[in-house]
């Protein structure tokens, strides 16, 4: 599992990655904070799915467990992935509202 | 397959959790089994989601795990597997519904739409309808009207009737016209 499959992956990943951006979280707490932030709604198969492949592609790690719950954090590989890839989103994002400006304003 | 959803109330079945674990391959159920089965647990229990979902979207995921253990080679063989699932999803659903349909009946519903009429195409006179049918089920175009013994999901009041008992009529067409609201 590399980085580049996860590139090709959905952004279910990304979304994990942002929701741990800031500090790590268990799996209750990510379903939470990502429906926050995106407004979409994890199931908890679907979460663990993301998770366990961001931790075999060593973008994530999980913590010891704390109350029975593991909470998982990004690893400095995992930020840096998600930088890039968030970057390249803002870049997309950029041209795609200037595109849409003008042509608003041309017609 | 309903009582298998859930064992009480708002709870994952002990043997569903476990057949939908032996759906993921045997080294993530090792590694995350216990995990998605206690957060699963836990979305229930605070009613961020319903057995019959949570089933749903461990079956879903255990399939994406089986693919992804099966390598890119299998890919005809995962939707296949997938186009399986999926329509064990639909049925878990379908019956799911049925089973909160005939649940909700326990429960006595709003006077105004207790009151039930069907107009029958085929059964010109009055006619016992068995137990526990709904109304989609039913031959006949249903609309709310006037009876007794017959509970009405309020969620779901225009297509979700249920017969409580096997004392519901159903009148004939021209009085259901004209006792109807």
């Amino acid at each position: 599992m590399t980085t580049d499959s996860i590139r090709g992956s959905s952004d279910r990943s990304i979304l994990v990655l942002t929701s741990l951006a800031d500090c790590p979280k268990h799996g209750y707490a990510l379903i939470k904070d990502i429906e926050a932030f995106a407004g979409v709604r994890l199931g908890a198969g679907t979460l663990y799915s993301a998770l366990a492949k961001l931790e075999r592609a060593a973008l994530v790690e999980p913590l010891p467990a704390e109350e029975r719950r593991h909470p998982y954090r990004i690893t400095e590989a995992g930020r840096e992935f998600l930088y890039q890839r968030l970057t390249e989103s803002a870049r997309i994002a950029e041209v795609g509202l200037r595109r849409i400006a003008i042509a608003v304003t041309s017609s | 397959m309903t009582r298998r959803l859930s064992s009480r109330t708002g709870e994952l079945d002990p043997r569903l959790a476990w057949l939908l674990m032996m759906l993921y391959p045997r080294a993530w159920r090792d590694r995350y089994g216990a995990e998605v089965l206690r957060l699963t647990r836990e979305l229930i229990a605070a009613g961020e989601t319903t057995p019959a979902r949570a089933a749903v979207n461990l079956a879903c995921a255990a399939v994406v795990e089986r693919g992804r253990a099966l390598g890119h080679s299998w890919r005809p063989a995962l939707a296949m597997s997938v186009a399986a699932l999926l329509a064990l999803a639909a049925g878990l659903s379908v019956t799911s519904h049925a089973h909160h349909a005939v649940s909700a009946s326990a429960a006595p519903a709003p006077a105004s739409l207790v009151r039930f009429l069907c107009s029958a195409r085929s059964a010109p006179g009055p006619r016992k309808v068995p137990s526990g049918r709904l109304c989609a089920e039913l031959p006949i175009r249903c609309r709310i009207g006037t009876g007794h013994a017959v509970k009405v999901i309020p969620a779901r009041p225009a297509g979700r009737v249920t017969v409580k008992s096997a004392d519901c009529v159903l009148a004939a067409p021209d009085k259901a016209r004209t006792s109807g609201p």
